[in-house]
């Protein structure tokens, strides 16, 4: 390898240089190669952004995704971790209830999503509950195992020094349920993503679904490939957002 | 613990779910919800006793595993592959590692409309789907494999004159094997679930079709029926899974 890539930025030098040949075999491939149809090129997709989102519908669909995303995840978040914490609470209920979950868990949920569809309509309600219902696992398995990760002699020793059962909670438990809470909102940013998106691509009536039918329908793919591109970008920022959070909160843990 | 408590943790199980199927029962009889909302739990038997016995079942499930079969060997060779290529050294790691993780992180989902406008409504269009799904947890798995690789045995091969495919094959190989096959166990199921949500959103054949063109129709208690059989194959999935590993962590051990 040559000079250029040695050294601390030597990894990022050589990814934008990918990057860079990637969009260029792109735009060369969909320019002169690939039937126009089925491809366009890069600079294509660039210049159509401001057209696309000039059409208020389309910037409607895509705010309504990110409306549905927030309080599937909202939802996501407070119902698991209020189930998780009971599930957590007592051996016994962990012993019991924890199976269960781990068994609903297994089903893949997106052979369910048509009865989303059926009890909640077509609109912003069943795509919430798809994406909540994906959400929720992730949380309740992390914080259980936070919970599981709680060290018996700082209990025993709260409790000696005369703390009440709620204290205990609030001192004791919750501060170590941080970082998993945190790692379990990640992982549940990822597929709260996934269910939002999985119904909105079912329901083509309405929202993004309609928009990627419509666009695909068309033979000319560059507002089919504008309207990916920014979903993919909402995904890796949201991504990346919940991945700093869990950085951020869990550096005080050194084990 | 004791025993009373193993038996508590049993009845609390199995009160669960003769909870929900006792208020289903219920339900049913009384019919509370219009069946076309929630179906009745007798149809939903005899729907299910249907689908088993037509023969076009076979040929939906045939659809469906071999969609996903062919999408998890793809995914596979793909995988490995560029995870060796990777792998082969530290700058390529350092460069690409964090590109493929950034890029897994993504629902690939979204990606699944562009594969319509290139393979069209059929099965190859789920393939891509359930192959772009596999592919990454492989690939990944595969890179941290050949990475964990003791330094010392590969300087001591090197230094006995071993070529690169006797590196890949007595060395890299079986050294990198328990994690790459950790890529594929892992990858297994979110490529099936991937075939079927490609086969649900859309689709003219397979078992996720079934489920979809059943919902259309209102027909609840058959769209029930394929959610069962469904279920059903992922549960003898994830057990052939979990057999399999706990054979392999006692041959390890």
């Amino acid at each position: 390898m040559s000079a250029a890539f040695r050294g601390k930025y030597g990894p990022l030098r050589l990814r934008i240089l990918s990057i860079a040949v990637l969009l260029a075999v792109w735009e060369i491939a969909a320019r002169w190669f690939i039937d126009p149809a089925f491809a366009s090129p890069p600079s294509a997709v660039v210049a159509g952004f401001g057209h696309l989102f000039a059409d208020p519908k389309v910037a409607g669909a895509v705010g309504s995704f990110f409306m549905e995303l927030a309080v599937a995840f909202a939802i996501a978040v407070i119902a698991g971790l209020v189930v998780g914490l009971a599930v957590g609470a007592t051996p016994f209920n962990y012993r019991s209830v924890f199976p269960i979950v781990l068994l609903l868990y297994a089903i893949p949920q997106v052979t369910v999503l048509p009865m989303f569809i059926l009890f909640f309509g077509l609109g912003a309600a069943s795509k919430i509950a798809f994406g909540a219902s994906h959400g929720i696992f992730p949380i309740i398995l992390n914080v259980v195992a936070g919970m599981k990760s709680v060290r018996p002699i700082h209990v025993i020793s709260a409790r000696t020094m005369g703390a009440s059962k709620m204290q205990i909670l609030r001192r004791v438990v919750l501060p170590q349920l941080v970082p998993s809470l945190f790692v379990g909102m990640r992982l549940a940013m990822a597929v709260t993503l996934l269910g939002v998106v999985l119904a909105e691509l079912y329901v083509s009536t309405t929202g993004i679904g309609y928009f990627t039918q419509l666009f695909s329908e068309k033979f000319d793919p560059t507002d089919l490939f504008c309207l990916i591109t920014v979903l993919a970008a909402i995904a890796i920022g949201l991504n990346e957002l919940t991945r700093r959070l869990e950085l951020h909160f869990s550096r005080w843990r050194s084990d | 613990m004791a025993k009373s408590d193993r038996l508590a943790t049993r009845l609390v199980q199995a009160g669960f779910f003769i909870t929900l199927l006792a208020a289903w029962t219920i339900e049913s009889a009384l019919h509370l919800i219009n069946p076309i909302l929630f179906p009745r739990i007798g149809d939903v038997a005899t729907n299910f006793l249907t689908v088993i016995t037509t023969a076009a079942t076979l040929t939906d499930i045939w659809t469906t595993m071999s969609t996903f079969g062919t999408a998890y060997i793809i995914a596979i060779v793909l995988g490995i592959t560029v995870g060796y290529i990777v792998s082969t050294s530290r700058l390529f790691t350092k460069t690409y590692e964090p590109m493929l993780a950034a890029f897994y992180t993504v629902p690939l989902l979204i990606f699944f409309p562009t594969f319509i406008l290139f393979f069209g409504t059929g099965v190859k269009s789920k393939m891509a789907l359930g192959c772009l799904a596999a592919f990454f947890p492989i690939a990944l798995n595969t890179i941290a494999g050949f990475n964990s690789v003791d330094l010392n045995l590969r300087t001591a091969a090197m230094s006995f004159g071993a070529s690169r495919l006797q590196m890949l094959r007595r060395v890299l190989l079986p050294g990198a094997f328990p994690i790459i096959l950790t890529g594929l166990r892992v990858a297994f199921i979110p490529c099936f679930a991937s075939v079927l949500a490609g086969e649900i959103i859309a689709s003219d054949s397979g078992l996720g079709h079934q489920i979809s063109q059943n919902a259309q129709m209102m027909e609840t208690a058959r769209m029930f029926a394929y959610v069962i059989l469904v279920i059903i194959i992922a549960a003898a999935f994830n057990l052939l899974l979990s057999t399999w590993e706990t054979r392999r962590g006692r041959a390890t051990a």
